[in-house]
């Protein structure tokens, strides 16, 4: 405004010509914030000065409503914080509890808990594959990533008879034992998955408009990554080989052969590749728990109602976006004192500002599809 | 060329219609002149919205069978009527002006985006005696008449008074600007072969398409041609995973529909001129020669839709390297060669 | 000299394989369903919405011990009791189920002592009335299905049979 009142010629003088940036509210809705999530943008043209993430949204308390439900009656909640791979979150809340009552988990029981976790790494890992192809502007990933998906979800639907909150680990062990034709089918579905993430390869991993998008940006470095507490994925990502299924191998994970995916260059493409690779590691690891599964019963034996001994206990899992936690505290009754839960994606989102420092507009899509956050467990 | 489908002695008998009846009303023939003129804008008009209908089905359609889905399959017969359903729906829609919108600017955005699409169709020659306005620059006018849409989308990014419409806006000014240039001169090259800027001469020209002689100026015709057209993987000023809908993002109702409209005119246009430029147009045997220009145009814009369906969005800078770095001194190389050859020979 | 030729060439090319792909995908079939017409047939274990079935003698088996209500993490069920007259016995008044509040995850039928609750693979439960999701269960002639096998670890005999080293060598034989 200055400059044009007092007529400067601002093509010999750029300096005189002021601009300002433009703040812009991206979400709480918005294609792709992945959920509730809002993100306040300062943009200098299509640069982003600084951005701001904004949590909240889908608040609902879960941490204080679990001081209010029996043990037993708060794994169903566990399902609805990151709701793509809900067998997690129950698998962690149920090792805490065994871990606070001393519990010793039948084989088998692990063993379903390690083929349905696995699944459901694969089916979380394919939704945000097609998320981040939707990201990017290719609206067809998706669309095959969720065929796949579908099939997975008719699986656990086989199992524990609901699609995505399973509700199916118990403390102790798990709910159900397998149906019939269960291991046929997923023996099926794995036959068939074996050739996918090729053609996901071909189809975007390959594609050089793909590369030249994601090639490069939001690179999280180890010192980043450490200093927020970054886990799972994004942390290989950055070439950090960490894997609580290698590292600290609860469960049967250490019976089973794995490779834990890393890339060195920490960028965008990075984490994709990694996931993509998980995704084989996975089949892999399902594959070998069917071949191996053992005879047994499918839960310790546990009163009830479970009243835990006073105490308290941090129980980890690596879900398919990090390391997923709960700290437990008893007090003696059948309800739990204190409930607090560690969740990947709050780290992954953290450093979202330091990543989007000087992007374009592009690329915060990119970058935040390359995190692969889910905010209802951010919020909880 | 006496095929009973041919369109010309249609056009040509209203015509004769059209003076009788001067005649016989004792006016003179600027009067049925200008009725004839109005008959064709309507028919232009109807063939513009006929044509938008059914590429907006095949797209729907198209996309559907290439994401394993079936695309519309409710109204009518596999959905045929989908697009119909949608149009009255669009029509009746309530249309709301933003509270912070420049309204004037804001009323006329669509109307100018779509008129600038619209009156490019007119030079295209359709069959061999069947042409709307028979240009003697028909190229230059082509390419011309197209401009005004940038002005009509950077009108609606400004005036919706939302900053995702604005960033669009901006975005698709800079890429359509930066695309013409190879779009035109990738057109060159056909035109140093053919001698001609009359888009009728340049069809009578080949006698072998010039895909033939021309393969890389198609290529960056039709790369250019799907950014022009502001289409996946160039669709930064709408790419709804960043800026939800971009330019069009506050519009609804019946001015959407006519963005929408233009998209689709636009796209014909273009791929109606690559195909008139670089496959023959109207030329080729056993079939009427309308028969084989819709033929080629569909075939080009099946190439933009399965574009679309397939690739992710480049982003803006990357957008603009393809352009400046990559396809502009491309087309001049291949004006440069095409130019030395025709020295030679 | 690989810059100007080698890596346009390779770009190129990959997304000439991407094109492939999409187009042999158009040719082949749909993964999609057409909705209504067709359906997917739910496996026994689905949980759609509680039902009490009724016996051959279209009698419901609950006897009022409130381990549902106690046990619903959501408060979706409400019951009454009477007592009949002249006795201490308890009986169901009324068994009221908030629709609205449930999540389906089934522990309403893991604990029930009598095997009165069933999940149903009732799923289109949507309606235009809230009012009609308040299901009073017990006055619902819901005939008993064998299928609605939802949340039912006890009684559960569609198990895989167990084979201790069932490794996938031995199945190929």
């Amino acid at each position: 405004m200055e400059a044009q009142s007092k007529s400067v010629d601002t093509l010999s003088h750029p300096e005189a010509l002021q601009t300002d940036v433009i703040t812009l509210n991206m979400g709480p809705q918005h294609p792709s914030t992945h959920g509730a999530l809002r993100l306040i943008l300062k943009l200098d043209g299509e640069r982003v000065v600084s951005a701001q993430p904004d949590i909240g949204y889908v608040h609902r308390g879960y941490e204080k409503m679990a001081e209010a439900m029996t043990y037993n009656q708060y794994i169903y909640l566990t399902d609805r914080l990151d709701y793509l791979s809900a067998i997690f979150n129950e698998w962690c809340y149920c090792l805490a509890c065994e871990q606070l009552a001393g519990i010793e988990v039948p084989r088998r029981a692990e063993y379903l808990r390690v083929i349905s976790g696995e699944l459901c790494r694969l089916s979380s890992h394919l939704v945000w594959l097609g998320a981040m192809g939707m990201d990017v502007g290719a609206f067809t990933p998706l669309t095959y990533t969720f065929r796949e998906r579908e099939m997975i979800l008719e699986i656990f639907d086989l199992l524990c008879g609901q699609r995505m909150t399973f509700n199916y680990c118990r403390i102790g062990g798990v709910a159900r034992d397998l149906p019939a034709g269960f291991i046929e089918r997923v023996r099926d579905f794995l036959k068939y998955f074996e050739r996918m993430p090729d053609v996901y390869d071909r189809l975007l991993s390959d594609n050089a408009i793909f590369l030249a998008r994601t090639r490069g940006i939001g690179t999280l470095t180890q010192e980043l990554a450490h200093s927020h507490a970054v886990t799972g994925p994004n942390l290989r990502g950055s070439g950090v080989s960490k894997d609580l299924r290698k590292d600290d191998p609860y469960s049967v994970y250490a019976e089973f052969d794995f490779k834990v995916c890393t890339q060195s260059e920490g960028d965008a493409l990075a984490r994709y590749r990694v996931r993509v690779e998980e995704m084989r590691q996975s089949a892999r690891i399902i594959k070998q728990a069917l071949d191996q599964l053992p005879a047994g019963e499918i839960t310790a034996k546990v009163s009830r109602v479970f009243r835990p001994p006073v105490g308290e206990t941090y129980a980890r899992v690596e879900s398919s976006r990090g390391i997923q936690g709960f700290y437990l505290v008893s007090d003696g009754s059948a309800k739990p004192a204190r409930c607090r839960i560690r969740v990947p994606s709050f780290a992954g989102l953290s450093v979202m500002p330091k990543l989007l420092h000087h992007v374009q507009v592009a690329d915060v899509v990119a970058i935040m599809g390359s995190i692969d956050f889910i905010v209802p467990e951010i919020d909880r | 060329m006496n095929y009973i489908y041919d369109l010309s002695r249609i056009v040509q008998w209203t015509r004769a219609q059209l003076h009788w009846l001067a005649d016989w009303a004792g006016t003179s023939v600027f009067w049925a002149d200008g009725l004839g003129t109005l008959i064709v804008m309507f028919v232009l008009f109807a063939f513009c919205a006929s044509v938008v209908m059914v590429l907006v089905y095949a797209e729907r359609k198209i996309a559907g069978h290439m994401q394993a889905r079936l695309g519309p399959m409710r109204v009518g017969w596999h959905g045929v009527l989908q697009v119909i359903a949608d149009t009255i729906k669009l029509i009746l829609k309530e249309t709301e002006i933003p509270n912070r919108a420049d309204r004037p600017l804001y009323r006329a955005a669509p109307y100018v985006v779509f008129v600038s699409g619209f009156l490019a169709l007119i030079a295209l020659p359709m069959d061999k005696n069947l042409v709307p306005v028979q240009l003697n620059v028909g190229l230059i006018y082509m390419i011309a008449i197209g401009t005004p849409g940038v002005i009509g989308i950077l009108m609606a990014g400004w005036s919706s008074g939302n900053k995702y419409s604005l960033l669009g806006g901006m975005r698709s000014a800079a890429q359509m600007i930066s695309y013409e240039i190879p779009l035109v001169l990738s057109l060159l090259g056909a035109v140093m072969l053919a001698k001609s800027l009359d888009l009728h001469t340049l069809v009578e020209a080949q006698k072998i398409p010039f895909v033939v002689y021309q393969p890389v100026a198609f290529f960056i015709f039709l790369i250019s041609a799907v950014a022009e057209t502001n289409r996946n993987p160039f669709d930064i000023p709408e790419a709804e995973s960043e800026l939800t809908a971009g330019f069009h993002t506050e519009y609804g109702g019946i001015r959407f529909a006519y963005f929408f409209l233009a998209e689709y005119v636009n796209m014909f246009v273009l791929s109606a001129l690559g195909a008139t430029v670089f496959l023959g147009g109207w030329q080729g045997p056993f079939l009427p020669g309308w028969c084989w220009y819709l033929i080629k145009t569909g075939a080009i814009l099946f190439v933009f839709i399965w574009f679309r369906w397939t690739y992710p969005r480049l982003r803006a800078d990357q957008l603009m390297d393809l352009s400046w770095k990559v396809l502009t001194p491309l087309a001049f190389i291949n004006i440069l060669v095409t130019g030395l050859i025709l020295v030679l020979m | 000299m690989n810059r100007f030729f080698k890596e346009p060439w390779d770009a190129v090319l990959s997304l000439v394989t991407g094109l492939m792909i999409t187009l042999r995908q158009m040719f082949s079939k749909p993964c999609t369903i057409q909705y209504p017409e067709e359906r997917l047939i739910w496996p026994d274990r689905t949980r759609g919405r509680l039902v009490m079935p009724r016996t051959e003698a279209g009698k419901h088996k609950c006897t009022a011990c409130l381990m549902c209500q106690r046990n619903c993490p959501n408060g979706s069920i409400e019951i009454k009791v009477k007592t009949i007259a002249g006795s201490n016995k308890r009986e169901l008044d009324d068994y009221l189920f908030h629709l609205d509040r449930c999540t389906f995850c089934g522990i309403c039928v893991e604990t029930c002592p009598f095997d009165a609750l069933r999940m149903s693979h009732e799923h289109e439960i949507a309606v235009q009335d809230k009012a009609r999701l308040k299901l009073h269960l017990q006055t619902e002639t819901i005939r008993f299905n064998p299928a609605w096998r939802g949340a039912l670890p006890a009684k559960d005999d569609t198990v895989e049979a167990q084979k201790p080293g069932q490794s996938s060598e031995e199945r190929a034989d």
